[in-house]
Protein backbone atom coordinates (compact mmCIF):
# COMPACT_ATOMS: atom_id res chain seq x y z
CA UNK A 1 0.00 0.00 0.00
CA UNK A 2 1.29 3.20 -1.15
CA UNK A 3 1.42 5.89 1.59
CA UNK A 4 3.65 8.26 0.01
CA UNK A 5 2.43 11.86 1.69
CA UNK A 6 0.39 14.20 0.07
CA UNK A 7 -1.25 11.27 -2.05
CA UNK A 8 -4.09 10.86 0.19
CA UNK A 9 -5.82 8.53 -2.07
CA UNK A 10 -9.31 9.00 -1.24
CA UNK A 11 -11.27 8.07 1.33
CA UNK A 12 -12.16 4.34 2.49
CA UNK A 13 -15.95 3.21 2.13
CA UNK A 14 -16.93 1.47 5.22
CA UNK A 15 -19.41 -0.71 5.99
CA UNK A 16 -21.08 -1.45 9.84
CA UNK A 17 -23.14 -4.84 9.71
CA UNK A 18 -25.21 -5.93 12.50
CA UNK A 19 -22.40 -5.15 15.27
CA UNK A 20 -23.21 -6.74 18.32
CA UNK A 21 -20.69 -5.91 21.57
CA UNK A 22 -21.23 -7.07 25.29
CA UNK A 23 -19.38 -6.33 27.95
CA UNK A 24 -20.28 -9.33 30.50
CA UNK A 25 -23.79 -9.17 30.80
CA UNK A 26 -24.16 -5.16 29.34
CA UNK A 27 -24.66 -5.17 25.73
CA UNK A 28 -23.60 -2.13 24.31
CA UNK A 29 -23.98 -2.53 20.92
CA UNK A 30 -27.19 -4.22 19.60
CA UNK A 31 -27.18 -4.91 16.09
CA UNK A 32 -25.84 -1.65 14.97
CA UNK A 33 -25.38 -0.93 11.26
CA UNK A 34 -24.82 2.22 8.70
CA UNK A 35 -22.86 2.54 5.51
CA UNK A 36 -20.30 5.52 4.52
CA UNK A 37 -19.62 6.23 1.36
CA UNK A 38 -16.00 7.16 0.26
CA UNK A 39 -14.75 10.97 1.73
CA UNK A 40 -17.87 10.95 3.57
CA UNK A 41 -18.12 13.03 6.71
CA UNK A 42 -20.53 11.38 9.51
CA UNK A 43 -21.25 12.53 12.88
CA UNK A 44 -22.09 9.97 15.88
CA UNK A 45 -24.16 11.60 18.92
CA UNK A 46 -26.10 9.86 21.57
CA UNK A 47 -25.90 10.25 25.29
CA UNK A 48 -22.93 8.88 27.07
CA UNK A 49 -22.36 5.22 27.26
CA UNK A 50 -24.60 4.79 24.71
CA UNK A 51 -21.42 2.83 22.56
CA UNK A 52 -19.94 5.05 20.35
CA UNK A 53 -16.50 4.66 21.79
CA UNK A 54 -16.94 1.51 21.80
CA UNK A 55 -18.16 1.67 17.92
CA UNK A 56 -14.66 3.37 17.05
CA UNK A 57 -12.48 0.75 18.62
CA UNK A 58 -14.38 -1.46 16.31
CA UNK A 59 -13.82 0.44 13.37
CA UNK A 60 -10.03 1.10 14.24
CA UNK A 61 -9.40 -2.71 14.79
CA UNK A 62 -8.96 -2.32 18.44
CA UNK A 63 -11.35 -4.88 19.39
CA UNK A 64 -13.35 -7.45 17.24
CA UNK A 65 -17.11 -7.58 17.57
CA UNK A 66 -19.36 -10.35 19.18
CA UNK A 67 -21.29 -10.55 15.90
CA UNK A 68 -21.67 -8.50 12.76
CA UNK A 69 -18.43 -7.75 10.80
CA UNK A 70 -16.82 -4.10 9.32
CA UNK A 71 -15.95 -3.74 5.99
CA UNK A 72 -13.35 -1.29 4.95
CA UNK A 73 -13.31 -1.11 1.11
CA UNK A 74 -15.14 -4.41 0.75
CA UNK A 75 -12.46 -5.93 3.30
CA UNK A 76 -13.57 -7.42 6.89
CA UNK A 77 -11.64 -5.56 9.76
CA UNK A 78 -10.04 -8.02 12.02
CA UNK A 79 -7.10 -6.45 12.97
CA UNK A 80 -5.65 -3.18 13.57
CA UNK A 81 -5.09 -1.52 9.92
CA UNK A 82 -2.59 0.99 8.33
CA UNK A 83 -5.37 2.85 6.82
CA UNK A 84 -7.32 4.45 9.90
CA UNK A 85 -6.05 6.45 12.72
CA UNK A 86 -7.83 7.53 15.87
CA UNK A 87 -7.94 11.62 17.08
CA UNK A 88 -8.47 10.85 20.94
CA UNK A 89 -10.63 13.06 23.67
CA UNK A 90 -7.04 13.41 25.02
CA UNK A 91 -4.05 14.56 22.60
CA UNK A 92 -1.80 11.17 24.12
CA UNK A 93 1.16 13.35 22.59
CA UNK A 94 4.37 11.48 23.80
CA UNK A 95 6.15 13.98 26.41
CA UNK A 96 9.65 12.74 25.48
CA UNK A 97 9.43 13.39 22.27
CA UNK A 98 9.62 16.53 20.30
CA UNK A 99 6.84 18.01 18.63
CA UNK A 100 7.99 16.76 15.11
CA UNK A 101 9.01 13.38 17.23
CA UNK A 102 5.44 13.30 17.61
CA UNK A 103 4.32 13.90 14.25
CA UNK A 104 6.41 11.32 12.74
CA UNK A 105 5.34 8.66 15.36
CA UNK A 106 5.05 4.84 13.53
CA UNK A 107 6.52 6.54 10.17
CA UNK A 108 9.23 4.87 10.07
CA UNK A 109 12.28 5.73 7.39
CA UNK A 110 12.41 8.96 6.48
CA UNK A 111 9.89 10.55 8.90
CA UNK A 112 11.21 14.21 8.72
CA UNK A 113 9.83 15.68 5.70
CA UNK A 114 6.58 13.82 6.21
CA UNK A 115 6.11 14.91 9.91
CA UNK A 116 6.86 18.25 8.65
CA UNK A 117 4.69 18.81 5.69
CA UNK A 118 1.90 17.46 8.34
CA UNK A 119 3.11 20.21 10.64
CA UNK A 120 2.92 22.87 8.11
CA UNK A 121 -0.37 21.87 7.35
CA UNK A 122 -2.25 22.45 10.90
CA UNK A 123 0.02 25.93 11.27
CA UNK A 124 2.67 24.67 13.86
CA UNK A 125 5.56 24.19 11.62
CA UNK A 126 7.73 26.58 13.71
CA UNK A 127 7.76 24.87 16.54
CA UNK A 128 8.41 21.54 15.34
CA UNK A 129 11.95 21.25 17.77
CA UNK A 130 9.54 22.22 21.17
CA UNK A 131 8.32 20.08 23.70
CA UNK A 132 4.60 18.96 23.35
CA UNK A 133 4.15 20.51 27.71
CA UNK A 134 5.11 24.15 26.15
CA UNK A 135 2.03 24.22 23.63
CA UNK A 136 -1.53 24.83 24.80
CA UNK A 137 -4.21 22.50 25.06
CA UNK A 138 -5.54 23.79 21.52
CA UNK A 139 -1.94 24.06 19.78
CA UNK A 140 -1.67 19.83 21.01
CA UNK A 141 -4.57 18.56 19.34
CA UNK A 142 -3.77 20.41 16.32
CA UNK A 143 -0.36 18.31 16.77
CA UNK A 144 -2.65 15.11 17.44
CA UNK A 145 -4.16 16.27 14.21
CA UNK A 146 -0.51 16.17 12.25
CA UNK A 147 0.13 13.10 13.77
CA UNK A 148 -3.17 11.20 12.05
CA UNK A 149 -2.83 13.43 9.01
CA UNK A 150 1.32 12.38 8.61
CA UNK A 151 -0.05 8.91 8.16
CA UNK A 152 -2.54 9.39 5.15
CA UNK A 153 -5.16 7.43 6.18
CA UNK A 154 -8.38 7.08 4.23
CA UNK A 155 -10.59 6.28 7.39
CA UNK A 156 -9.96 8.90 10.04
CA UNK A 157 -11.71 8.28 13.30
CA UNK A 158 -12.10 11.46 16.07
CA UNK A 159 -13.19 10.78 19.27
CA UNK A 160 -14.54 14.17 20.54
CA UNK A 161 -10.96 15.63 19.87
CA UNK A 162 -12.51 18.98 20.41
CA UNK A 163 -14.64 18.24 23.70
CA UNK A 164 -12.01 19.94 26.24
CA UNK A 165 -10.80 22.81 24.12
CA UNK A 166 -12.47 26.44 24.88
CA UNK A 167 -15.39 27.76 22.33
CA UNK A 168 -12.65 29.99 20.83
CA UNK A 169 -10.10 27.36 20.00
CA UNK A 170 -12.68 24.97 19.32
CA UNK A 171 -14.29 26.88 16.44
CA UNK A 172 -10.84 27.43 15.00
CA UNK A 173 -10.05 23.52 15.28
CA UNK A 174 -13.39 22.97 13.51
CA UNK A 175 -12.45 24.71 10.55
CA UNK A 176 -9.18 23.04 10.30
CA UNK A 177 -10.76 19.78 11.02
CA UNK A 178 -12.80 20.96 7.47
CA UNK A 179 -10.08 21.76 5.40
CA UNK A 180 -7.64 19.29 5.71
CA UNK A 181 -10.66 16.48 5.50
CA UNK A 182 -11.22 18.66 2.33
CA UNK A 183 -7.70 18.98 0.84
CA UNK A 184 -7.31 15.17 1.62
CA UNK A 185 -10.45 13.63 0.90
CA UNK A 186 -10.41 10.69 4.11
CA UNK A 187 -13.67 9.44 4.73
CA UNK A 188 -14.55 10.71 8.63
CA UNK A 189 -16.29 9.42 11.55
CA UNK A 190 -17.01 12.10 14.52
CA UNK A 191 -18.08 11.32 17.65
CA UNK A 192 -19.51 14.55 19.55
CA UNK A 193 -21.64 15.61 22.49
CA UNK A 194 -21.66 19.10 20.35
CA UNK A 195 -24.52 19.30 18.33
CA UNK A 196 -23.28 22.14 16.37
CA UNK A 197 -20.04 21.12 15.76
CA UNK A 198 -21.79 17.86 14.18
CA UNK A 199 -23.71 20.27 11.99
CA UNK A 200 -20.99 22.33 10.97
CA UNK A 201 -18.73 19.47 9.59
CA UNK A 202 -20.81 16.47 9.26
CA UNK A 203 -22.39 15.34 6.02
CA UNK A 204 -24.73 13.26 8.10
CA UNK A 205 -25.41 12.65 11.73
CA UNK A 206 -26.88 9.69 13.12
CA UNK A 207 -28.39 8.88 16.44
CA UNK A 208 -26.70 5.97 18.37
CA UNK A 209 -29.59 4.79 20.91
CA UNK A 210 -29.48 1.17 22.75
CA UNK A 211 -27.02 0.39 20.79
CA UNK A 212 -28.69 0.83 17.32
CA UNK A 213 -29.07 3.92 15.11
CA UNK A 214 -32.40 5.24 15.61
CA UNK A 215 -32.42 8.08 13.15
CA UNK A 216 -30.11 9.19 10.27
CA UNK A 217 -30.07 12.82 8.67
CA UNK A 218 -28.40 14.19 6.28
CA UNK A 219 -26.89 17.89 6.25
CA UNK A 220 -26.89 19.44 3.16
CA UNK A 221 -25.66 22.75 3.94
CA UNK A 222 -22.81 24.28 1.55
CA UNK A 223 -20.15 25.08 3.05
CA UNK A 224 -18.09 26.12 5.23
CA UNK A 225 -21.50 26.41 7.04
CA UNK A 226 -22.97 29.55 8.31
CA UNK A 227 -25.29 29.76 11.89
CA UNK A 228 -28.18 30.82 10.16
CA UNK A 229 -32.06 30.24 10.35
CA UNK A 230 -31.45 26.51 8.17
CA UNK A 231 -28.43 25.68 10.54
CA UNK A 232 -30.70 26.22 13.55
CA UNK A 233 -33.68 24.37 12.55
CA UNK A 234 -31.60 21.51 12.09
CA UNK A 235 -29.50 21.97 15.71
CA UNK A 236 -32.89 22.00 17.27
CA UNK A 237 -33.71 18.68 15.16
CA UNK A 238 -31.03 16.93 16.25
CA UNK A 239 -31.02 18.21 19.72
CA UNK A 240 -35.01 17.05 20.20
CA UNK A 241 -33.96 13.76 19.18
CA UNK A 242 -31.78 13.67 22.57
CA UNK A 243 -33.71 15.42 24.58
CA UNK A 244 -36.59 12.68 23.96
CA UNK A 245 -34.26 10.30 25.07
CA UNK A 246 -34.07 11.99 28.65
CA UNK A 247 -37.40 12.46 28.45
CA UNK A 248 -38.10 9.07 29.90
CA UNK A 249 -36.08 9.58 32.63
CA UNK A 250 -36.54 13.38 33.79
CA UNK B 1 27.79 33.49 48.57
CA UNK B 2 26.87 29.70 49.17
CA UNK B 3 30.44 28.81 50.22
CA UNK B 4 30.61 31.45 52.69
CA UNK B 5 29.67 29.84 55.52
CA UNK B 6 31.81 26.95 55.15
CA UNK B 7 35.33 28.93 54.70
CA UNK B 8 34.01 30.94 57.88
CA UNK B 9 33.65 27.64 59.58
CA UNK B 10 37.10 26.08 58.27
CA UNK B 11 38.42 29.64 58.88
CA UNK B 12 37.20 29.05 62.61
CA UNK B 13 38.32 25.41 63.00
CA UNK B 14 41.80 26.64 61.91
CA UNK B 15 41.98 29.58 64.45
CA UNK B 16 40.78 27.37 67.00
CA UNK B 17 43.23 24.87 66.57
CA UNK B 18 46.11 27.14 66.39
CA UNK B 19 44.61 28.21 70.05
CA UNK B 20 45.06 25.30 71.55
CA UNK B 21 41.15 24.86 71.74
CA UNK B 22 40.87 21.49 70.18
CA UNK B 23 43.33 18.55 71.31
CA UNK B 24 44.71 17.94 67.82
CA UNK B 25 45.00 13.98 68.71
CA UNK B 26 40.83 14.44 68.71
CA UNK B 27 40.43 16.71 65.44
CA UNK B 28 43.38 17.90 63.59
CA UNK B 29 43.31 21.52 62.05
CA UNK B 30 42.08 21.83 58.62
CA UNK B 31 46.37 22.61 57.35
CA UNK B 32 47.33 19.46 58.67
CA UNK B 33 44.70 17.69 56.98
CA UNK B 34 45.52 19.54 53.91
CA UNK B 35 49.26 18.40 54.64
CA UNK B 36 47.90 14.83 55.34
CA UNK B 37 46.29 14.88 51.75
CA UNK B 38 49.42 16.44 50.00
CA UNK B 39 51.31 13.92 51.48
CA UNK B 40 49.45 10.81 50.58
CA UNK B 41 49.08 12.44 47.21
CA UNK B 42 52.55 12.69 46.72
CA UNK B 43 53.57 8.96 47.90
CA UNK B 44 50.63 7.69 45.45
CA UNK B 45 48.88 5.90 48.49
CA UNK B 46 45.72 8.37 47.88
CA UNK B 47 45.36 7.87 44.26
CA UNK B 48 45.86 3.88 44.33
CA UNK B 49 43.70 3.77 47.49
CA UNK B 50 40.57 5.96 45.69
CA UNK B 51 41.12 3.74 42.34
CA UNK B 52 40.50 0.55 44.32
CA UNK B 53 37.79 1.87 45.93
CA UNK B 54 35.59 3.49 42.57
CA UNK B 55 36.81 0.22 40.83
CA UNK B 56 34.72 -1.79 43.29
CA UNK B 57 32.37 0.59 43.58
CA UNK B 58 31.73 0.67 40.00
CA UNK B 59 31.91 -2.72 39.43
CA UNK B 60 29.66 -3.75 42.19
CA UNK B 61 27.22 -0.78 40.74
CA UNK B 62 27.26 -2.03 37.19
CA UNK B 63 26.45 -6.07 38.28
CA UNK B 64 23.64 -5.06 40.30
CA UNK B 65 22.23 -2.42 38.34
CA UNK B 66 21.99 -5.16 35.21
CA UNK B 67 20.91 -7.57 37.27
CA UNK B 68 17.89 -4.98 38.79
CA UNK B 69 17.37 -3.57 35.23
CA UNK B 70 16.74 -6.95 33.98
CA UNK B 71 14.16 -8.34 36.50
CA UNK B 72 11.97 -5.11 36.63
CA UNK B 73 11.80 -5.36 32.68
CA UNK B 74 11.15 -9.31 32.71
CA UNK B 75 8.55 -8.75 35.70
CA UNK B 76 6.85 -5.48 34.44
CA UNK B 77 6.23 -7.71 31.30
CA UNK B 78 5.52 -11.08 31.59
CA UNK B 79 2.79 -11.60 34.49
CA UNK B 80 3.40 -14.65 35.13
CA UNK B 81 7.22 -13.90 35.76
CA UNK B 82 5.87 -11.39 38.35
CA UNK B 83 3.66 -14.04 40.36
CA UNK B 84 6.68 -16.01 40.36
CA UNK B 85 8.95 -13.35 41.51
CA UNK B 86 8.07 -10.65 42.67
CA UNK B 87 7.10 -11.77 46.50
CA UNK B 88 10.26 -13.79 47.06
CA UNK B 89 11.98 -10.26 45.70
CA UNK B 90 10.35 -8.14 47.92
CA UNK B 91 10.69 -10.67 50.72
CA UNK B 92 14.68 -10.36 50.21
CA UNK B 93 14.82 -6.59 49.94
CA UNK B 94 13.96 -6.18 53.11
CA UNK B 95 16.83 -7.81 54.38
CA UNK B 96 19.73 -5.17 54.71
CA UNK B 97 22.49 -5.83 52.71
CA UNK B 98 24.61 -5.12 55.48
CA UNK B 99 23.14 -7.86 57.63
CA UNK B 100 25.22 -10.58 55.34
CA UNK B 101 28.51 -8.95 56.24
CA UNK B 102 29.71 -11.66 58.65
CA UNK B 103 28.61 -14.17 56.16
CA UNK B 104 29.75 -12.49 53.31
CA UNK B 105 33.11 -12.85 55.25
CA UNK B 106 33.42 -16.37 55.76
CA UNK B 107 32.39 -17.17 52.17
CA UNK B 108 34.61 -14.61 50.34
CA UNK B 109 37.23 -13.66 53.13
CA UNK B 110 37.80 -9.80 53.04
CA UNK B 111 39.13 -10.09 49.08
CA UNK B 112 37.57 -8.15 46.19
CA UNK B 113 34.05 -10.44 46.35
CA UNK B 114 33.01 -9.54 49.64
CA UNK B 115 32.52 -6.04 48.83
CA UNK B 116 31.56 -6.29 44.93
CA UNK B 117 28.70 -8.91 46.62
CA UNK B 118 27.32 -6.94 49.36
CA UNK B 119 27.22 -4.02 46.90
CA UNK B 120 25.54 -5.84 44.41
CA UNK B 121 23.31 -6.82 46.80
CA UNK B 122 22.60 -3.14 48.10
CA UNK B 123 21.86 -1.88 44.54
CA UNK B 124 19.83 -4.72 42.64
CA UNK B 125 16.78 -4.06 44.54
CA UNK B 126 16.26 -0.26 44.44
CA UNK B 127 17.20 -0.05 40.43
CA UNK B 128 14.55 -3.56 40.80
CA UNK B 129 11.93 -2.06 42.50
CA UNK B 130 12.00 1.87 40.50
CA UNK B 131 12.13 -0.06 36.72
CA UNK B 132 9.29 -2.49 37.48
CA UNK B 133 7.50 0.86 39.04
CA UNK B 134 8.45 3.02 36.22
CA UNK B 135 7.07 0.26 33.20
CA UNK B 136 3.69 -0.20 34.96
CA UNK B 137 3.03 3.09 35.49
CA UNK B 138 3.07 4.14 31.80
CA UNK B 139 0.00 5.82 30.79
CA UNK B 140 -1.87 2.38 28.99
CA UNK B 141 -3.64 5.79 26.95
CA UNK B 142 -0.64 6.42 25.36
CA UNK B 143 -0.02 2.15 24.92
CA UNK B 144 -3.19 2.05 22.88
CA UNK B 145 -2.75 5.43 20.96
CA UNK B 146 0.66 3.75 20.12
CA UNK B 147 -0.42 0.53 18.78
CA UNK B 148 -3.36 2.74 16.28
CA UNK B 149 -0.42 4.41 15.59
CA UNK B 150 1.20 1.03 13.79
CA UNK B 151 3.82 0.45 16.30
CA UNK B 152 5.13 -2.79 17.13
CA UNK B 153 6.26 -4.24 19.91
CA UNK B 154 9.96 -3.29 19.93
CA UNK B 155 8.70 0.55 18.75
CA UNK B 156 6.26 0.01 21.27
CA UNK B 157 9.44 -0.36 24.15
CA UNK B 158 11.95 1.55 22.42
CA UNK B 159 9.45 4.90 21.83
CA UNK B 160 6.72 4.63 24.59
CA UNK B 161 7.73 2.23 27.64
CA UNK B 162 11.20 2.98 28.26
CA UNK B 163 11.10 6.43 27.70
CA UNK B 164 8.16 6.53 30.34
CA UNK B 165 9.67 4.19 32.77
CA UNK B 166 12.93 6.23 32.72
CA UNK B 167 12.22 9.12 35.22
CA UNK B 168 11.34 6.55 37.46
CA UNK B 169 14.73 3.81 36.68
CA UNK B 170 16.55 7.29 37.22
CA UNK B 171 15.31 7.64 40.75
CA UNK B 172 16.51 3.94 41.48
CA UNK B 173 19.73 4.64 39.94
CA UNK B 174 20.62 8.10 42.09
CA UNK B 175 19.22 6.15 45.47
CA UNK B 176 21.34 2.88 44.99
CA UNK B 177 24.14 5.76 44.26
CA UNK B 178 23.95 6.54 47.68
CA UNK B 179 23.21 2.49 48.94
CA UNK B 180 26.73 1.84 46.68
CA UNK B 181 28.93 4.23 48.91
CA UNK B 182 27.67 3.58 51.98
CA UNK B 183 28.08 -0.30 51.82
CA UNK B 184 31.27 0.42 50.29
CA UNK B 185 32.42 2.69 53.33
CA UNK B 186 31.14 0.04 55.82
CA UNK B 187 32.88 -3.54 54.42
CA UNK B 188 36.14 -1.45 53.57
CA UNK B 189 36.13 -0.15 57.35
CA UNK B 190 35.51 -3.59 58.29
CA UNK B 191 37.00 -5.65 55.94
CA UNK B 192 39.74 -4.84 53.80
CA UNK B 193 43.45 -4.94 52.78
CA UNK B 194 42.97 -1.53 50.39
CA UNK B 195 40.43 1.43 49.78
CA UNK B 196 39.83 4.50 51.70
CA UNK B 197 38.08 2.71 54.34
CA UNK B 198 41.32 0.79 54.86
CA UNK B 199 43.18 3.60 54.96
CA UNK B 200 40.75 5.12 57.24
CA UNK B 201 41.43 2.05 59.71
CA UNK B 202 44.79 1.68 59.34
CA UNK B 203 45.24 5.75 60.61
CA UNK B 204 43.23 4.78 63.32
CA UNK B 205 45.53 2.56 64.82
CA UNK B 206 48.00 4.99 64.24
CA UNK B 207 45.85 7.66 65.79
CA UNK B 208 46.55 9.95 62.48
CA UNK B 209 43.71 11.91 63.00
CA UNK B 210 44.51 14.14 59.90
CA UNK B 211 44.42 10.71 57.66
CA UNK B 212 40.82 10.04 58.71
CA UNK B 213 39.26 13.36 58.34
CA UNK B 214 40.76 13.24 55.21
CA UNK B 215 39.31 9.98 54.12
CA UNK B 216 35.90 11.22 55.13
CA UNK B 217 36.48 14.44 52.79
CA UNK B 218 36.89 11.98 50.03
CA UNK B 219 34.42 10.33 50.52
CA UNK B 220 31.94 13.35 50.64
CA UNK B 221 33.78 14.42 47.39
CA UNK B 222 33.14 10.80 45.61
CA UNK B 223 29.73 11.05 46.91
CA UNK B 224 29.36 14.47 45.22
CA UNK B 225 31.01 13.41 42.38
CA UNK B 226 27.98 10.47 41.51
CA UNK B 227 25.47 12.70 42.50
CA UNK B 228 26.78 15.11 39.46
CA UNK B 229 27.21 12.49 37.30
CA UNK B 230 23.12 11.51 38.17
CA UNK B 231 22.03 14.76 37.77
CA UNK B 232 24.23 14.92 34.20
CA UNK B 233 22.12 11.81 33.21
CA UNK B 234 18.92 13.46 34.22
CA UNK B 235 19.31 16.42 32.56
CA UNK B 236 20.18 14.82 29.36
CA UNK B 237 17.40 11.97 29.65
CA UNK B 238 14.82 13.60 30.92
CA UNK B 239 15.02 17.40 29.34
CA UNK B 240 11.56 17.24 28.47
CA UNK B 241 10.20 16.68 32.27
CA UNK B 242 9.29 20.62 33.99
CA UNK B 243 11.41 20.06 36.23
CA UNK B 244 14.40 19.58 34.57
CA UNK B 245 13.62 22.86 32.57
CA UNK B 246 16.21 25.49 32.31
Amino acid sequence: MDKGFGDPGGGAEVKAVGLVKNYGDNAVLKGLGFELKAGEFMAVVGRSGCGKTTLLRLLAGLEAPDQGRVLVNGEPRTDLNDDTRIMFQEDRLLPWKSILGNVGLGLGGDYQSVAMKALEDVGLGLRKGDWPRTLSGGQRQRVALARALAHSPKLLLLDEPMGALDALTRIEMQSLVERLWRDWGFTALLVTHDVAEAITLADRVILLENGRVTQDLRIDLPRPRQRDIAFAKLESEVLNWILSLYAGFI
Amino acid sequence: MPWLLPILLILYWQIAANMGWINPRILPSPLNVFKAFVRLLLNGELLENIKVSCGRAGLGFLIGGSIGLTLGLITATWRFLETLLDTTLQMVRTIPNLALLPLVIIWFGIGEKAKIFLIVCGVTFPIYLNTFHGIRSVDLNLISMARVYGLDRLALWRHVILPGALPSILVGVRFSLGVMWMTLIIAETIAASSGLGYMATNAREMMQTDVMVLTILMYALLGKLADVVARALEKRFLAWCPVNAA
